[in-house]
């Protein structure tokens, strides 16, 4: 067996991505805690396990409070914009407060029932799910590493992946240079001069992100082999339709009142445009590898797996398909 | 190799253009240097030639950049990629991968060469750049000069023959910096590489390259090959190195170019030495006793102990990782460590809360920018009145005296590097801090703007104030030091008056010592 420089290399890095990306897809689709809260748990648990060292602890706690901070936002939302059901039992009587701005007129606060509070922790948990799903990713296998295998048919939205996915790790970076920096002047992190941190951090970091992206193209990052202009137009056009038509789909599985076979023949299509585009481009991408990153029987027992788990459960969401009624 | 014709670029229509019809030529295998103060066009020069500028960046380009005959010029910079390697002033911002290895690959796997040939190669240039033994390091691991290296080799490897740096040195000390242009000037001799070298602290640079190009700053460019017509090009040139400047005040003919030359012309034609009359300590302000900093298990400042008085200005020298930074830090009081600090009136500054250390002593970090926060400078100065409890006006007069008069609506972020430094500086000083403390100064000044910063500390010295800067630029440390501090593995070498301790520095030496074995500054030398 191949010797393993870092624990993370049992999984080549577009596994580890696949997971991130279905824990978060199962996470958006669920509406049971106790699969939520699972999925939560399971993401943290592999941050831990297969985080590199200096990486882990700064990324546990930042993913983790942010986590929590969302599920916690999510229950204060349920308390204070809050509209009583008389149907459902009330657990916590607060004052009503009614504001009448520009003539329509919110409640706020009053009677909170069990089931807003129940539904506002599903919210929570399911975005915290989400959050923790592509933290996972994110951290145990470089999103760098993943966009070196991006195929060139994706150059323009490889590039703006590559400023995208580095900018989250950069800013953090960023965030705690600016505040050891400010701490110097004395000044208190306080609402009002939160502009002014954010103003430096996000300039560092979105000024590093185009750094890497020019460095990339300078060092030949989107070069193509002789294409003619016809297909590089059809494998351009195919990705853009794939990516709108992915969009859409998506949204008509969380969507109701669309035929389930729409949505399905939706996801078909636009998979089939991608495949075309990067099929036609690979034809004329002169690109080389040093060494490949292999995929072993495990990565693909996991793939295999994610792919399920998803299928299911989006299948579970169509009108007339799933009507068995688990994991919901 | 590479003629320019009429190369034009402006940011916007209608602003005057930063380079106006540019026509230069640079020659196969050339070690070309580009000069010229801050924000005067030499970056964008080097990104015009590979496609960076206009394709990252808004503007206007127009003309010609013909590579052997070819016209490159508005191209993309993956179409130009084959020919052309570029390095940034931040190597570490532009990596693409995680080790050494990767990062060789990545450049020649984009282009599309055979996996045998890949390896070769990287075993090639491994040796060529002495990086045999950290192929499998991880890139974040290694040295500033380790990872110009990297940068460099991975920018040659695929075979270009151009190799463009932007101020590759800026972030390395003295000694890395000689060994990447000593290098740079090896691989134009051997390789026939045409290197084109963006740079404005150009001391040790001169002697080693073929030909100068002044970016002047209103568009123009005016170039001239080192072994003659380069005394016209520098005379119009004010921002010059030492050696020149004390070229052109004892008026030798040629101008020396290295500190060799230099020797000789001196002792063809010497100055007169009138030393700086030594500094006359004020109070002790502060005292430090077996200052040591341990990052886990590695000791980043052992054993450190000095005394710093009101009215003088310490230097802090030493190598990149040598503990300056570390010695700083917990000094202010945020960073941890054994030992004493003591303030005149006996009390530790870590003990104070963040805002009361600001009354005695402030700290300057290398990224002074990161201190500003507000949407103008008028902002920013009543912000710090208010939250200095000091009279309005305070901290806007102490701004006047070190930058003179700026417009108060101005956005900091609009300011150049050494009015933000003069702006942070007076936010620091407004809550009457007698101890100031600056961390790398000088890094991304000019010379210009070198010359400020010194005058601006000078004033602030006259005013009674005690200053401690931590620097690898010796020649900025000969100006302003009245002490110097060496240190080493994080261990005081040396230390003492900076006659006494910087010609210890021996090639490191500051150059007016080097040449007149006596004086350390051109201020000190008249004809």
């Amino acid at each position: 067996m191949r010797q393993l420089k870092t624990k993370a290399e049992v999984l080549n890095t577009t596994t580890w991505w696949g997971l991130g990306t279905s824990m978060a897809l199962a996470a958006s689709l669920s509406y049971s805690q106790l699969f939520l809260a699972s999925l939560a748990v399971v993401s943290v648990i592999l941050i831990a396990t297969f985080a590199a060292k200096g990486k882990r602890e700064p990324a546990l706690r930042i993913y983790m409070s942010l986590a929590l901070a969302v599920v916690l936002i999510r229950l204060a939302f349920r308390i204070v914009f809050n509209t009583a059901n008389p149907t459902e039992a009330t657990l916590l009587s607060l004052p009503q407060v009614s504001l009448t701005i520009f003539g329509q007129t919110t409640n706020y606060f009053g009677a909170v029932s069990i089931q807003s509070l129940h539904d506002g922790l599903t919210d929570g948990l399911r975005l915290a799910a989400i959050i923790l799903g592509i933290a996972m990713a994110n951290s145990v296998a470089n999103p760098r590493k993943l966009l070196r295998s991006t195929p060139s048919a994706l150059y323009e939205v490889a590039t703006a992946a590559a400023v995208a996915i580095n900018l989250a790790p950069q800013l953090l970076v960023s965030l705690q240079r600016v505040r050891k920096a400010r701490a110097l002047r004395g000044t208190a992190t306080s609402l009002r001069n939160l502009g002014g941190l954010l103003i430096p951090v996000l300039e560092d970091s979105i000024q590093r992100s185009l750094d890497l992206a020019a460095s990339m193209d300078s060092r030949g990052f989107g070069r193509r082999g002789v294409m003619n202009r016809r297909t590089a137009a059809i494998s351009r056009t195919a990705s853009l339709l794939g990516v709108v038509g992915l969009a859409i789909a998506g949204y008509l599985l969380l969507a109701t009142g669309v035929a389930a076979w729409i949505t399905v023949l939706l996801f078909v299509l636009s998979l089939g445009l991608f495949y075309t585009s990067i099929r036609l481009s690979a034809i004329h991408s002169i690109r080389t590898r040093l060494s490949v990153e292999k995929r072993s029987w495990a990565d693909y027992l996991v793939l295999v797996f994610c792919a399920a788990v998803v299928v299911a459960m989006a299948a579970n969401q169509l009108p007339g398909l799933g009507t068995s009624g688990w994991l919901k | 190799m590479i003629s320019i014709r009429d190369l034009t670029f402006s940011f916007s229509d209608g602003e005057s253009p930063v380079l106006r019809r540019l026509n230069l030529d640079f020659a196969s295998g050339e070690f070309a240097l580009i000069c010229g103060p801050t924000g005067s066009g030499k970056s964008t020069l080097l990104r015009a030639l590979n496609g960076l500028i206009p394709h990252h960046s808004s503007g206007l380009l127009s003309g010609e950049v013909f590579i052997d005959g070819i016209q490159y010029a508005g191209k993309q910079p993956h179409e130009v990629a084959h020919l052309i390697g570029f390095v940034n002033q931040q190597p570490e911002g532009a990596f693409v991968t995680d080790t050494v290895l990767e990062e060789l690959a990545y450049g020649m796997e984009q282009l599309g060469i055979a996996e045998p040939v890949m390896r070769e190669r990287i075993e090639k240039f491994a040796d060529l750049f002495g990086l045999t033994d950290l192929l499998d390091s991880n890139l974040d691991s290694l040295s500033g000069g380790q990872q110009q290296r990297v940068a460099i080799a991975a920018a040659l490897i695929a075979g270009q023959q151009i190799l463009l740096l932007d101020e590759p040195t800026s972030a390395l000390d003295v000694e890395s910096a000689h060994q990447l242009l000593l290098l740079l000037k090896e691989l134009s001799r051997s390789q026939g590489i045409t290197v084109l070298l963006a740079e404005h602290r150009i001391e040790r640079v001169l002697d080693l390259v073929d030909s100068v190009t002044v970016v002047h700053g209103d568009g123009s460019a005016s170039k001239a090959v080192t072994s003659d017509g380069l005394d016209a090009v520098l005379r119009n040139y004010k921002m010059v190195p030492p050696v020149i400047e004390l070229a052109q005040k004892l008026a030798w003919q040629p101008i020396p170019l290295n500190v060799a030359s230099a020797k000789s012309s001196w002792e063809k034609k010497p100055g007169t030495i009138s030393p700086k009359p030594a500094a006359k300590p004020g109070e002790r302000l502060l005292s430090a006793q077996s200052i040591t900093v341990k990052y886990g298990m590695t000791k980043a400042v052992s054993d450190a102990s000095f005394e710093l008085h009101a009215g003088s200005i310490s230097a802090l020298v030493g190598p990149n990782g040598s503990g300056k930074s570390s010695l700083l830090w917990a000094l202010q009081g945020s960073l941890e460590f054994s030992g004493q600090v003591l303030l005149s009136g006996g009390e530790t500054p870590a003990n104070y809360s963040a805002q009361a250390r600001l009354k005695h002593l402030a700290l300057v970090p290398q990224n002074a920018s990161d201190l500003l926060v507000l949407g103008s400078i008028a902002q920013e100065l009543e912000d710090s009145d208010a939250f200095a409890d000091a009279p309005q006006g305070t901290t806007a007069e102490i701004f006047r005296r070190l930058a003179g008069r700026l417009d108060p609506s101005r956005h900091p972020r609009d300011l150049s590097s050494g009015q933000q430094l003069a702006l942070v500086l007076s936010i620091q000083l407004a809550k009457g801090a007698s101890i100031i403390v600056l961390d790398e100064p000088t890094r991304g000044l000019d010379y210009e703007a070198k010359r400020k910063l010194a005058a601006q500390l000078t004033e602030l010295k006259s005013q009674g104030k005690c200053i401690l800067i931590a620097s690898h630029d010796v020649e900025f440390v000969a100006v302003v030091a009245d002490d110097v501090m060496l240190l080493r593995n994080g261990e005081i070498a040396a230390k003492g008056t900076a006659s006494y301790v910087l010609p210890t520095l021996s090639d490191h030496a500051p150059q007016v010592w080097q040449v007149t074995r006596a004086a350390m500054t051109v201020g000190e030398v008249e004809p």
